[in-house]
């Protein structure tokens, strides 16, 4: 199967229920939990939100440059959770109380998410003794154009809530885009382990 | 000839270079070579090089274009520049997309072609500077505050989670140094001497694009003397049913303690400010090593405490940043086991009560299971929650317990599972017997309705009389008896015909007797030959489909 012909099995796959993996668990429930926690925050949107809604234009170019189910999906949930968490610790003075403290919950979450995915990168390679010698090492290609189109994306995000000055309502359209981007590679993973598991019959 | 010395003349009176001559003349002017781009952060420097002409008489000016745009712009500081290099700060440009440049020589009103850069996407080109530092002594510590590479700029802006920075520290008088890498961007660097200079260095690594800075500038700082309000030491945590317990070691008896904590995550933010550490209400002013506080009190998995000693308004420094794992106090429950039995199996399938963030995680997995009967038990172990017990006997009743061995790194089990008993399926012979019974009584009913049917036919043939084949067969394939060959009686060769006009009605008419002397001619013969009519009548039979004649009963419309 072509990757281009990938995408439109991918939004099928959105609605099939996550099968339980064995591989790399925490990181699994780490992103299922930041889902469950950006859910928090955008219950009872007011209906004034609904006017601002913006198309944020989700790259789903990116999702053909995910070729490895485990490396490249950990590089990438590794991509949105440090640029979602870079979003999250944007100015927010405006807010009330109680959002400031889910959003607060949210940073929280996202930075174990980010730190489990980087336990996970530990499991596979030797962590590092990184003398100053150290050759370095950039990213395959794919990786790169998958990097490059996120932080787009996530400009493009971070842009909405500036021009919309940290409005609670942006924050709610914001954090619902953002749920919805890490169900979306939750999913496409779940799709890649079921091609590969079945390439390997 | 006249305008050509006149032309030179004046050339030679304004002493103008052979390049505005050759301008003047209309020959092109060299295009600059060897463009490119340097990229440091956000700070651009657009350089090449222009042959021949000096310096002063020739201009360049760049322009650049993203993919985004259809037209080329001035590119602002990069107009009529003199030299062969103008620099530039990022512009309202994407850098995740690719950006083109080109530079020309003007000179008066002659241009050159435009000698262009290859196209380029800055974030993948862009050299990282050293990051910021800022230090701050203390008596026995020194506190780095490190600036992301380029801060304020929009080059890393969206990448400060993905730096790291790697700190080396010597002390002014040695030249033995020691290492620190680290995530965060405020870093507390203690069990240092008082009064002594300490020198430093940091350098930023992109996780990502595995590029590295350079260093810093080298900084140096001397340490306070020593505070007469001595830092807390030896901070260690333990937990208590649902309240940890902090402990630390301070030499002095009559002076209270108070305790601060901070989410892990504010240590890799740039720029986080101090007053971001939260009191510990239970242990904001007392006056032991310890002190308790519930669980609940901090809501995140990975955070740092620190201690500070004060009497009245003199306070100790902070002491050294502890950073704790609540996983290493969180008691995993035991797990959940689904058996599923088959013929000499059992398929274990063994789930971590919790699925949240803080619990079941780099879990091993270990069940033990027994025979009822006997008590023996069994244990496997594995890190996968999926066991398959094999070899076990059918039809017998096993036992499965399991719990959780390992937590992270730390060393740490779940009580066991309560036992979960099931029986395993009935062996292969049983299900053998079951299909060779079936296989036995379908065959014996076979033979026994065949035995029937034949007995029952031998019956029929003995004791009641055999059917009569029908009269047409037997009329063609029996021989008429020999008596009948020889004496024929008319009322004998009468036969009974039905000739069905119309549907609905039959006629039943008599045979005309025939003439004795016919009648005699009669033989098998002549069988034949009505046979011959017969296939005829049937053919015209079928042309009148609202008739039937019944074969065997020819009309005889022949010579005979």
């Amino acid at each position: 199967m072509t990757p281009e012909r990938l995408w439109p099995v991918v939004l099928v796959a959105l609605f099939v229920m996550p099968i339980h993996s064995l591989n790399c668990v925490l990181l699994e429930n780490a992103t299922l939990e930041s889902v469950r926690l950006l859910g928090s925050i955008i219950i009872c949107s007011p209906l004034k939100c609904l006017k601002e809604i913006k198309n944020f234009e989700f790259p789903k170019e990116v999702l053909p440059y995910i070729q490895h189910v485990e490396r490249d999906m950990k590089e990438a949930f590794f991509i949105i959770s440090s640029q979602a968490l870079n979003i999250f610790f944007s100015h927010n003075s405006h807010i009330s109380p109680v959002t400031a403290e889910r959003l607060q919950h949210i940073r929280m979450g996202l930075y174990e998410q980010m730190l489990q995915v980087q336990d996970c990168f530990k499991d596979e390679e030797k962590e590092s003794k990184e003398g100053d010698n150290k050759p370095e090492h950039p990213p395959p290609k794919h990786l790169q154009k998958a990097y490059l189109e996120l932080s787009k994306y996530f400009i493009r995000i971070k842009k909405f809530l500036r021009d919309k000055k940290y409005s609670v309502c942006a924050w709610k359209i914001v954090t619902a885009e953002i749920r919805r981007c890490f169900t979306i590679f939750y999913n496409f993973k779940k799709l890649l382990r079921m091609r590969s598991e079945e390439e390997k019959k | 000839m006249l305008g050509l010395l006149g032309s030179a003349a004046l050339v030679l009176v304004a002493g103008a270079p052979w390049v505005l001559l050759a301008a003047a003349d209309g020959e092109e002017l060299e295009p600059p070579e060897d463009v490119d781009v340097y990229i440091v952060d956000d700070n651009l420097t657009l350089k090449w090089s222009h042959k021949g002409e000096p310096a002063g008489n020739v201009t360049f000016s760049a322009e650049y274009q993203t993919d985004e745009m259809e037209n080329w712009l001035k590119l602002p500081g990069c107009h009529h520049v003199t030299g062969t290099e103008c620099e530039f700060s990022l512009l309202n440009t994407n850098i995740y997309a690719e950006m083109k440049f080109r530079v020309r020589a003007e000179t008066g009103k002659s241009t050159s072609s435009w000698a262009e850069v290859d196209p380029f996407i800055p974030f993948l080109r862009a050299h990282i500077g050293p990051p910021g530092v800022r230090l701050e002594a203390e008596d026995q510590a020194i506190v780095v505050d490190i600036s992301y590479p380029g801060r304020g700029g929009k080059m890393w802006e969206g990448d400060t989670l993905r730096f790291q920075y790697r700190i080396v520290i010597w002390q002014r008088s040695s030249n033995e140094t020691k290492t620190i890498t680290t995530s965060y961007y405020t870093i507390k660097i203690s069990k240092l001497l008082p009064e002594t200079t300490y020198c430093l260095k940091v350098k930023a690594i992109h996780t990502f694009r595995g590029k590295h800075s350079n260093y810093s500038a080298v900084q140096c700082i001397n340490t306070t003397e020593a505070s007469k309000m001595p830092v807390p030491e030896n901070i260690e945590m333990d937990a208590l049913g649902e309240s940890y317990v902090l402990r630390w070691d301070c030499a002095p008896a009559d002076v209270s303690f108070r305790a601060q904590w901070l989410p892990n995550f504010y240590k890799s933010t740039s720029g986080s400010s101090p007053d971001k550490w939260k009191p510990i209400p239970a242990c904001a002013d007392i006056r032991t090593m310890q002190c308790v506080f519930p669980r609940n009190t901090i809501h995140t998995d990975h955070f740092l405490l620190r201690v500070q000693a004060f009497r009245g308004n003199n306070t100790s420094f902070w002491s050294e940043e502890k950073l704790i794992n609540s996983q290493k106090y969180t008691k995993i429950p035991p797990p959940i086991v689904a058996v599923t039995p088959t013929r000499d199996s059992l398929l274990v399938y063994v789930s971590c009560q919790d699925h949240s963030l803080s619990k079941c995680r780099k879990l091993t997995y270990e069940v033990v299971f027994w025979d009822k009967t006997s008590n023996t038990k069994r244990r496997v172990v594995k890190e996968s929650p999926e066991f398959t017990i094999e070899n076990l006997q059918p039809q017998t009743v096993y036992c499965v317990q399991a719990r959780v061995l390992s937590f992270a790194t730390w060393n740490k089990s779940s009580d066991f599972s309560d036992a979960l008993c099931d029986a395993t399926r009935p062996g292969n012979s049983s299900s053998m017997n079951w299909i060779l019974t079936v296989l036995g009584t379908l065959f014996f009913s076979a033979l026994a309705l065949y035995a029937g049917k034949n007995l029952v036919k031998c019956l029929n043939s003995e004791f009641f009389s055999s059917p009569k084949p029908p009269p047409s067969i037997d009329e063609v394939f029996s021989e008429p008896p020999s008596k009948y060959l020889l004496f024929l009686t008319p009322e004998e060769h009468t036969e009974r015909c039905f000739i069905i006009e119309n549907t609905g009605t039959v006629a039943v008419t008599g045979g005309n007797p025939s003439p004795e002397g016919e009648h005699r001619k009669y033989t098998s013969q002549s069988s034949q030959d009505s046979g011959n009519y017969s296939n005829e009548e049937e053919s015209t039979g079928s042309e009148n489909s609202q008739g039937l004649r019944p074969q065997g009963c020819p009309e005889h419309s022949g010579p005979f």
